[in-house]
């Protein structure tokens, strides 16, 4: 049997069993919903749905790989992008293991030449270093290193939004993709008609784009009051400055090496902890500057802007399932963030067995309590349909 | 809190709603009572005049009902006129006439202002090592309005930001405060006087005629061998931006100059474009053009971004034929010209 029509048919069967999983979101009248199908890969847009039977009746029986609504509402969500009159959209978050720089890429994420064919691990190059060429096809894995790593960014995201923004945790809502990274929504009626420009003041606020630490005392000749736990960024450089210092690695990524700042360490750490800094003797601004910049890079929150900015976003559809792994998109409470394990709750096919048979050499992988793997080009297993459809969605094994 | 407002100040604030609630219990009825106010159509007049010609009203007081009864005759007088360039240049000349009386103002009357205006602010306690903020701004409301705002220490990253609320000086909130007034005139002209009397259409006429003569000192033309028929979409629509004077973000000022550079416009003239079209200070604007054509700084010569770049900053205006055919704006500009003159327009 073909895979695609495998997944498809098993997509569906999730969908018809489960109703009850996929979860509208608010005012769904007024959003636009989207499909990717797996019959072709299209994309269907601009479809709208005014009661949660009609949208959980349309995907039991399309059964499409991913499924989005709209962040914004629409007076006429069906009509053509121009002509659907926006109103306002949520403030949506996206942090994604493919923003954040993790040292395991190197051996799960897997990129194939187009062209050629040449197959290598990590991230994809900029041109293919047999052929020249630079379309690939790039396969990541949501491994636990990478999913950690998102979770923190996550962590930074809801601290930066509740003790800058002053926004409460009872209105942000954080969902598990279905793959390697976290969304928080923020439907609060006041930001919704926050547009584009506004919306890129946030998210440059959050990743630290564009941000002086002169203008935040962390300048030669300032008035050295700067506390650890001082809000905002001022506070946040600080604490960035004091890991800085503490790693001869960050210091170097600083582009310190040797001289007055070095030998002034210790003073510069104590300083901090006392929250008055007195800058060594030698000390330029350039160098200061630097350490401080570097420690603002180190507390940024590593996002996807255009997220955050693209008033007319889709996002995936909360319950959903996504197409590059069976998992669902689910919301995940902040108090329970510690201790969430997306590789458990998020898992849907709970049931049954699939043969699949590997196209391609696998990591070793955890799905649920059970791990997986490595497997071998060739080999022909027998899986726990979520094992095995998370194979199949990746590309890494086909129906046997 | 709350602040109560004299008529002194309503003649200096006359966006207050007390003010038009004074205006209303006089019974006065502007449109028709107007002959009989020679003085308040006068100083109408002059507030428009002044925002052609000096790009600022006078602050200067006088009889405070003149001040305050002229206010929305001049508002009237902009929206006859039907010009977006007037309302543009008027409501910042009002704008700037405002933030001159507000900086000279104590610290309650400006919270009471902000407060007339909608804001959420307070007064608070400088922060140690921040001893200038004397003002907590609501994010949305500093958002709002310092959104616009070019230089850095305007922007979010770079504020003090607690809870909700951004810190700002005595200075900093008067000129926040300016920008919502000045887009609060804007959104109060509307095209639609009817039934004016003469007097006022005489008036209305004598602005048109200042208008259009210092229109003819504009230098609104494109260069010979710059065929704005070619320009993509985006850049079109900036230059439209440019020229009715509506705000247009770092980043599309950056595209717009870059793209005007690339396709054969000297810097000089770029300047003398911006210059005759805004309130940018022509020094400041010359630096930043010459620089974006290498002849300062990096020595780069930069070209506009490509439409990916223009996309995520929205920038692109939707596409056209050609667009879906084309990645960067020169190469759109670049095909339609060949194509305009192989048909020999």
């Amino acid at each position: 049997m073909e895979t695609r029509a495998y997944l498809q048919g098993a997509f569906a069967k999730f969908y018809r069993e489960n109703p009850e999983l996929i979860q509208p979101p608010p005012s769904m009248e007024r959003r636009e919903f989207g499909f990717q199908l797996f019959r072709g890969r299209v994309m269907v847009r601009h479809k709208r749905f005014k009661t949660p039977g009609e949208l959980r009746e349309f995907m039991a029986r399309v059964g499409p790989s991913d499924a989005y609504r709209s962040a914004a509402y629409y007076e006429r969500p069906d009509a053509e992008m121009a002509e659907k009159g926006w109103l306002g959209a949520d403030l949506a978050f996206d942090i994604d293991a493919d923003h954040i720089e993790t040292p395991c890429k190197e051996e799960h994420d897997v990129w194939r030449c187009v062209k050629c064919g040449r197959v290598g691990r990590g991230p994809a190059p900029e041109r293919c270093p047999k052929c020249g060429c630079e379309k690939f096809k790039v396969s990541t894995w949501p491994c636990e290193v990478c999913l950690k790593s998102a979770k923190e960014e996550l962590q930074k995201l809801v601290d930066v939004l509740t003790d800058d923004f002053g926004f409460s945790q009872s209105e942000m809502h954080v969902y598990f993709s279905g793959h390697r990274g976290y969304h928080l929504m923020l439907e609060e009626e006041t930001i919704r008609t926050l547009n584009q420009d506004e919306r890129k003041e946030i998210a440059d606020y959050l990743m630290a784009v564009g941000i002086d630490p002169a203008l935040h005392g962390f300048e030669v000749g300032g008035s050295g009051h700067i506390r650890l736990d001082a809000p905002g960024w001022r506070g946040r450089i600080a604490r960035g400055v004091y890991q800085v210092l503490l790693s001869d690695e960050e210091l170097r990524k600083a582009g310190v090496r040797g001289g007055a700042l070095q030998r002034g360490r210790e003073a510069l750490l104590r300083g901090l902890e006392e929250g008055v800094v007195r800058l060594p003797r030698g000390v330029g601004r350039g160098t200061w500057s630097r350490v401080a910049l570097q420690g603002a890079r180190m507390q940024s929150v590593r996002l996807d802007p255009v997220v955050t900015i693209d008033v007319h976003r889709l996002m995936r559809l909360e319950g959903s399932l996504h197409g590059k792994t069976g998992l669902r998109k689910v919301e995940v409470p902040i108090s329970r963030l510690e201790v969430f394990d997306p590789l458990r709750e998020a898992v849907a096919f709970r049931r049954g067995e699939v043969a699949v048979r590997i196209l391609e050499d696998t990591v070793k992988f955890r799905v649920g309590e059970d791990v997986y793997g490595p497997y071998t080009a060739g080999m022909r297993v027998e899986l726990p349909a979520a094992a095995a459809i998370l194979l199949l969605c990746k590309g890494f094994a086909e129906v046997a | 809190m709350r602040v109560l407002f004299t008529k002194e100040d309503w003649a200096k604030y006359p966006f207050l709603p007390g003010a038009s609630r004074y205006i209303s219990e006089l019974g006065l009825d502007i449109r028709e009572d107007l002959p009989e106010l020679p003085p308040v159509l006068e100083r109408a007049e002059e507030r428009v005049r002044e925002a052609i010609v000096r790009g600022r009203v006078d602050a200067e007081l006088r009889e405070e009902d003149v001040e305050i009864l002229s206010f929305p005759v001049a508002v009237a007088l902009v929206s006859a006129v039907g010009d977006d360039y007037l309302t543009r240049r008027y409501a910042l000349a009002e704008a700037v006439r405002v933030h001159e009386l507000l900086v000279g103002e104590r610290e309650e009357k400006l919270l009471g202002v902000a407060g007339a205006l909608g804001w959420r602010v307070r007064r608070v306690e400088a922060p140690p090592g921040a001893p200038a903020y004397r003002f907590a701004v609501h994010l949305l409301d500093y958002l709002r309005n310092a959104v616009g705002f070019h230089d850095r220490r305007w922007k979010l990253v770079n504020r003090l930001v607690h809870r909700g609320e951004v810190y700002v000086s005595q200075g900093e909130l008067a000129r926040l405060l300016m920008e919502d007034v000045r887009r609060w005139v804007e959104s109060r002209v509307k095209p639609e006087v009817r039934g004016a009397p003469e007097v006022f259409m005489e008036s209305v006429n004598r602005i048109r005629g200042l208008l259009a003569e210092r229109r003819a000192g504009f230098v609104e033309e494109v260069p010979r061998g710059v065929y704005p028929e070619c320009f993509p979409p985006c850049i079109r629509s900036l230059y439209e931006a440019l020229t009715s004077k509506r705000h247009i973000s770092h980043i599309g000022r950056f595209t717009l100059t870059s793209f005007l550079l690339n396709v054969g416009m000297s810097p000089q003239e770029v300047v003398r474009l911006f210059a005759s079209l805004t309130d940018f200070d022509e020094r400041i604007t010359r630096y930043q053009v010459e620089h974006i054509a290498g002849r300062r700084g990096s020595r780069t010569k930069y070209t506009p971004p490509k439409c990916e770049t223009l996309r995520t900053h929205g920038l692109c205006v939707g596409e056209d034929e050609l667009c879906r055919r084309v990645k960067h704006p020169l190469t759109y500009y670049r095909r339609k010209l060949k194509g305009m003159k192989r048909r020999g327009d």
